[in-house]
């Protein structure tokens, strides 16, 4: 009985480490030619030979079908008088091809792909890489065949899952799997099976010397024959002439895969991996080459989407060059000849090097930079297609907004993760810009739950996540949180050109000062706060570090912001910034976000308020800069006198179990509740429901939540100090106190429980300054000015 | 002969076979400055460590691995074979070792150390002095963090 079997015949190309050298010799090629393809092409028309398979390498088949190799080949055939061959040769109108188009249509054959360089595929780092490997050789195969390969040769049979999948999704049907990529005691026949990726897989193995020697019945269904080992086609025409005549059946794959088709239905998966053949392919010996395999193949996919095109292709064909398995082989061939290798690929790095150089500073390719001669199917068309499929980067970043100005704004809290101030500025600020026209991209910290990329109110936010996001160290949680923010913003800027970046406050302040060098644009800082302020001194480490941040931030900028006159003396005092280089924007308010949605009665209900409890509210971060120690002292002097009254604070910080067991010391329970994080309609129902606003604030660059308590109409109570000085005016708009004095504020405080009338004109008074004064219109308008200036100004001294 | 490496962060993981991993990495100067920026002190090669994890059926975050081993590298190295127990799925960090902790620069690809199956080596075989149990735990600064920074206690 007859048994089915396939032959295979693997002609690589094997020059890549000859690429290396300034000129490339093609003789050895021309040898080849002479002593096989040639005699092959004669074989298959003058002899009965059984059909067989070619695995046939992309560059081979283009180097035929260019006509400059023609030329120098038959030239180099009638110099050195092979007659015979110059026969073959004009026979095929002196393109192989033509042979292989031949025999493939007269069945004779089946050609089949390998990768466009013959690398070793599982150690490509990318799947990506593997993928374009694939493509590039089956993109090739179709133009030269017209048609689709059904099969496809992994170079050494190494097929791991992802390979199956990949060749499986490009509509391969069958591929060979070396026998030795299996552990020797795996129950691994060598029969062909179906694998769970639905590919048909024929293992193989590399035991040429034995079938040359006559022994082929013992070996696997295929018989395997490459141009390196078979050294010449007469010994391979014995060969399948000798086994067809032995009772081997030689088959095409169709032929052979309907039948296996009926005889089996096995299904397995992937078996283990012998060791050995792992680490032949990657030890201490070779490592380096991957090394730079690797560089290049991130370097290609980080530019993929915004190098142009030609240098793009440039740069792929040499990483085709060097991600080729030849220059593994020679090193395990000849490890004297590391040096050699080495050198070559260096050559080969620092041409890449150049090509990336050129796509960083925006140059195109001039006729001074020599093309690479091979790969030239690899097209515009072909890179378009890839790009296509490839791309990874996001939709939105096509859309190109006619905005007037670019701005990356950092920020590391923004809505909804609000834990002050800073998150509502920053968001009404970015929003109110890009209403009057800019584009804002807001870079903000990842929260769990939110997306990574959203566009509200026209802003574009993109929330990163840090490597460590919840480091123990205070500032490597800081750091790490920086670092995303420096990719995310090189990662925009590919595709948005901005005009500058806005800091707000320390926290960026490093990511900021990279960026502004990177990107060599202006960088401009809102300082919210100072450490100094905060603690009224510099008194250990952490503040000693914040503040030389600080220090940095603002010495680099181009401008810097403040909210506030009080603000602006304070960096003058602690950082000796120029005062013009500073600009006082005051905070802003939108009216429309304090209307509260809710029932009033469920706040009554839960904070346990009678219909004839006065109330009195504030709101803020529950730190000591806030003053809230303050008014638990007033709330203990006013209890003697009114017993109606009811204080609540809104807020969490870290104080906030510490006041909570200070009222509960002063048995003030009753009187002032400190409540915690509550809704910003909770909040909007509270101010609404409240009869006086109170901030006692010791420290407060600003005081937003002092606008906010007066844009509701409710007479307000500040400290004179900080920016709340310039918020009200005393008497008219609201009240001042002294800070840190809870009897000035107590009094204060009863005067305006006493007389209503009064109390409701300063709430009026109040209301119509913010409204008049502190809208984000106004503020945003200025905010711009003052961008544009220094956008020109960068500009004219050619950055700094 | 040096080869010549491209100015680019890498930081890639490879499965050799069942029980050896190949990790390479490069760091760019940009990388470099950040850290210098971002901590206010010169970049030292030294400080260089390697942590691999265990983070086999977890979703990383970054904190959450099951266990933690940590290698120091050598100076101006850039690749090392780890060998380590199959069936499990590893990732691997280049970091810079801080006083009490470390701060990861590069983060690698995923890879999951596929043996056979027949033969389960399990990481509590090997020597547990090597391996760190992750357990994970809030910062401590982080309940007195606010907007702009640490609230420390002698603050007042």
């Amino acid at each position: 009985m007859k048994t089915n079997q396939l032959a295979i015949i693997y002609a690589p190309f094997s020059y890549f480490s000859k690429m290396g050298e300034v000129y490339w010799d093609e003789t050895d090629l021309y040898q080849d030619m002479i002593q096989f393809y040639l005699p092959l092409l004669n074989y298959l028309e003058t002899e009965e030979i059984p059909p067989c398979i070619m695995a046939i390498s992309p560059l081979l088949l283009e180097l035929w079908d260019r006509s400059d190799f023609q030329q120098r080949f038959s030239l180099y055939l009638q110099k050195e008088n092979k007659e015979d061959s110059l026969r073959v040769f004009l026979r095929w109108n002196h393109n192989l091809l033509n042979g292989l188009r031949h025999f493939y249509e007269q069945e004779k054959i089946e050609c089949i792909p390998t990768t466009a360089s013959h690398c070793v595929l599982p150690f490509l780092s990318t799947r990506k890489g593997k993928e374009i490997q694939i493509r590039y050789g089956i993109h090739l195969f179709e133009a030269c065949f017209r048609e689709k390969p059904r099969g496809f040769w992994i170079e050494e049979g190494f097929v791991t899952e992802e390979i199956e999948e990949i060749l499986h999704g490009e509509g391969i049907q069958y591929t060979f799997l070396n026998r030795k990529f299996l552990l020797e005691d795996d129950v691994m026949e060598s029969t062909p099976y179906f694998s769970s990726r639905n590919m048909f897989i024929i293992p193989y193995a590399e035991e040429i010397e034995k079938k040359v020697s006559g022994e082929m019945k013992t070996l696997s269904a295929v018989l395997t024959t490459s141009m390196e080992t078979a050294s010449i086609p007469e010994k391979l025409c014995f060969l399948l002439k000798k086994g067809k005549c032995e009772s081997i059946n030689f088959q095409l794959p169709k032929q052979f895969l309907i039948e296996y088709l009926h005889s089996s239905s096995t299904l397995r998966t992937k078996a283990a991996m012998n060791r050995k053949f792992g680490e032949q392919w990657l030890n201490q010996f070779n490592h380096e080459i991957y090394t730079i395999v690797y560089e290049m193949e991130d370097t290609l996919w980080k530019c993929m989407d915004f190098a142009p095109d030609a240098l793009f292709l440039q740069m792929m064909k040499t990483w085709f060059i060097v991600s080729s398995k030849e220059w593994v082989q020679f090193l395990a061939k000849d490890m004297e000849k590391k040096e050699y290798v080495l050198n070559c690929l260096n050559m080969h790095v620092k041409h890449f090097k150049s090509l990336y150089r050129m796509v960083e500073e925006g140059l195109v390719l001039d006729e001074k930079t020599t093309d690479c001669s091979i790969f030239s199917y690899l097209s515009m068309e072909h890179l378009k297609t890839l790009r296509g499929t490839f791309s990874s980067e996001p939709l939105y970043l096509d859309n190109q907004e006619k905005s007037k100005l670019n701005i990356l704004m950092l920020s590391w809290e923004f809505p909804p993760l609000v834990v002050g101030g800073l998150s509502r500025h920053v968001f009404d600020l970015s929003r109110t810009l890009t209403k009057q026209g800019h584009q804002v991209f807001v870079i903000t910290t990842f929260v769990e739950g939110l997306p990574a990329y959203e566009k509200i109110q026209g802003v574009h936010v993109c929330r990163v996540l840090s490597l460590q996001p919840h480091h123990s160290d205070f500032f490597a949680w800081v750091n790490s949180l920086n670092a995303a923010m420096v990719h995310e913003s090189l990662r925009l800027y590919k595709h948005i050109p901005f005009h500058l970046v806005h800091a707000h406050d320390w926290l960026v302040g490093s990511a900021a000062r990279v960026i502004q060098t990177q990107l060599n644009i202006p960088l401009i800082c809102t300082i919210h706060a100072t450490e100094h302020g905060r603690n009224n001194g510099i008194h250990n480490s952490l503040q000693e570090s914040v503040h030389e941040k600080e220090k940095r931030l603002i010495h680099d900028a181009q401008a810097v912001i403040v909210c506030s006159e009080y603000m602006k003396k304070e960096l003058i005092d602690l950082f000796y910034v120029q005062p013009d280089k500073i600009s006082v924007f005051p905070n802003g308010i939108e009216p429309g976000m304090f209307l509260s949605q809710c029932r009033s009665n469920n706040i009554t209900k839960k904070y346990r308020l009678s219909s004839d409890d006065r109330l009195i509210f504030s709101v803020g971060r529950v730190v000591y800069e806030k003053g809230f120690h303050i008014l638990i002292e007033a709330a203990d002097i006013i209890r003697k006198e009114k017993a109606n009254v009811r204080f609540i604070v809104a807020g969490k910080g870290p104080l906030l179990h510490e006041y909570r067991a200070l009222v509960k010391e002063k048995k003030l329970d009753e009187y002032i509740q400190f409540i915690g994080y509550i809704t910003d309609d909770e909040r909007n129902q509270l101010f609404h429901l409240s009869e006086i606003v109170v901030f006692p604030s010791l420290y407060e660059p600003f005081g937003i939540v002092a606008l906010e308590g007066m844009v509701v109409g409710k007479p307000t109570i500040v400290t004179n100090t900080g920016g709340l000085q310039t918020i009200v005016e005393d008497g008219v708009s609201g009240i001042k106190v002294r800070p840190d004095d809870a009897f000035h504020l107590a009094e204060k405080i009863l005067i305006l429980l006493q007389d209503k009338e009064y109390a409701g004109r300063l709430g009026e008074n109040g209301k119509k300054r913010v409204e008049t004064m502190f809208g984000w219109d106004h503020i945003a308008t200025k905010t711009t000015k003052l961008f544009e200036d220094n956008v020109v100004t960068f500009q004219e001294k050619g950055g700094e | 002969m040096i080869i010549e490496h491209l100015d680019v962060d890498v930081c890639k993981m490879l499965c050799v076979n069942d029980s050896t991993l190949s990790v390479h990495w490069n760091i760019s100067a940009l990388t470099k400055q950040l850290f210098e920026e971002c901590f206010l002190c010169e970049w030292k090669e030294e400080a260089l460590c390697l942590i691999v994890y265990d983070i086999t059926n977890v979703i990383f975050n970054g904190h959450n691995s099951n266990k933690w081993k940590q290698y120091s590298l050598q100076s101006k190295k850039n690749h090392t074979f780890l060998t380590l127990p199959a069936n499990k799925t590893y990732v691997a960090d280049i970091a810079v070792l801080l006083s009490t902790s470390y701060y990861t620069i590069l983060r690698s690809n995923t890879i999951h150390l596929s043996g056979n199956r027949s033969i389960e080596t399990d990481i509590k075989s090997q020597s547990l002095s090597d391996w760190q149990l992750n357990r994970p735990t809030s910062p401590e600064w982080s309940p007195l963090f606010s907007t702009y920074s640490c609230y420390t206690k002698n603050v007042r």
